[in-house]
């Protein structure tokens, strides 16, 4: 019989269906080496005598993921401790000095249009804001430029083609060029009427 | 010599008493001195445009104490032939300012098919095409343009378009050639 590193190669014999020749390897245990006190074929004690069928092997084994294996029960309590969200605990005054170093948050828009927002209570909010900002000032009316003049516009005066200028400022340009300054549309003394407009001084 | 003459060879022209004595001839009061009366509505109008000058690679301001008239530089553009000078513009206001358009004049000889000799400028927005509601900072702004992309077909110099429509690598050359010597 020959071996081959430790194995013997038994004759082939059919499969139980006679589809086809079975590998059978027996395993016995490696050789020694030549000084050892049993034979280099001895074989050890103890030591897979009976063949392995090698087909059958690779029929049964199976690939397992490590997440379907069941945890013991101490491993899983640990995961669900684990699993908690963690408590953050904040130091207020080294927050107050981080604060101080970034930069300034913008607010969101809200927050100008409804100051109660996030406020413990209307009435608190109400007494700080009475004691921080002073009562708002009504927006000034708006002032309109002329644009030949560039100062605010007296008697303002629009042409037909609506372009609005001071009267004497408008009636000038058009005796030297009668055009309209801004479109260049030609126009004529009766091109010209008053208009009121807020603020403008009549 | 009058400081309008020499101001192309100097590098600072608004140094301090620069056109004092340029003013002196007009009939028109200087605004730093004290008439009595305010100042007219056109020396108002001046001044606000002073106040709000701020075209790019461009600056003028009063020569003296003369609000009517101004000293300005243009900084020729990058690309064109006229890169790297610097070319001193003179500008009157007239009395009826901004009905009226100002007179620009160069001072700095220039090799432009719409510029001559005397450094008079042609340029619709100068002349028919003036609106009171331009401002000199947009005078200043049209004749950088027109510094950049010549107008051959209403030119003051006739044979200077002419090269240009004819042999463009030779105007160029000779640009930047006065440019060199004249605007440096």
């Amino acid at each position: 019989m020959n071996t081959v590193s430790g194995t013997k190669r038994a004759p082939r014999r059919q499969s139980q269906d006679g589809s086809g020749d079975k590998l059978v390897v027996i395993v016995e245990a490696s050789s020694r080496g030549v000084g050892s006190r049993r034979g280099p074929h001895a074989p050890i004690p103890g030591a897979l005598n009976s063949p392995i069928d090698v087909e059958a092997i690779e029929d049964e084994v199976q690939a397992v993921s490590p997440s379907r294996v069941p945890l013991p029960c101490i491993l899983q309590r640990r995961n669900r401790r684990t699993r908690r969200e963690p408590i953050t605990v904040v130091d207020l005054e080294v927050e107050a000095s981080r604060e101080g170093s970034k930069r300034q948050r913008v607010e969101p828009v809200g927050r100008h249009l409804y100051p109660d927002w996030g406020a413990r209570s209307s009435l608190q909010s109400n007494a700080a804001q009475t004691s921080k900002e002073p009562a708002k000032e009504v927006p000034e009316e708006p002032s309109f430029t002329c644009p030949i003049c560039w100062n605010k516009m007296e008697e303002p005066s629009t042409t037909t083609c609506g372009h609005v200028f001071c009267d004497t400022c408008i009636k000038q340009a058009i005796k030297v060029q009668k055009k309209c300054p801004t479109c260049r549309k030609g126009l004529k003394m009766n091109s010209v009427h008053r208009i009121y407009l807020p603020n403008g001084s009549s | 010599m009058s400081s309008s003459s020499s101001f192309p060879n100097s590098r600072f022209p608004f140094a301090a008493g620069a056109g004092a004595s340029g003013g002196s001839g007009s009939s028109v009061r200087p605004w730093g001195s004290s008439g009595g009366t305010s100042v007219s509505s056109s020396g108002k109008r001046i001044q606000k445009e002073l106040l709000d000058l701020n075209a790019s690679d461009c600056s003028a301001g009063p020569k003296g104490d003369n609000l009517y008239h101004w000293l300005s530089t243009i900084i020729g553009p990058q690309g064109s032939p006229y890169e790297g000078g610097i070319f001193f513009l003179d500008i009157v206001f007239p009395p009826d300012y901004p009905f009226k358009p100002p007179m620009v004049t160069f001072k700095t000889r220039i090799y432009h098919c719409n510029i001559d000799s005397t450094g008079k400028v042609h340029l619709d927005i100068l002349k028919d095409g003036w609106s009171p509601a331009f401002t000199i900072s947009k005078v200043l702004l049209a004749i950088k343009d027109i510094i950049s992309n010549p107008d051959p077909y209403s030119p003051l110099m006739m044979s200077i378009s002419r090269q240009y429509l004819t042999d463009r690598a030779k105007h160029d050359e000779i640009a930047a050639e006065w440019t060199m010597r004249f605007a440096r």
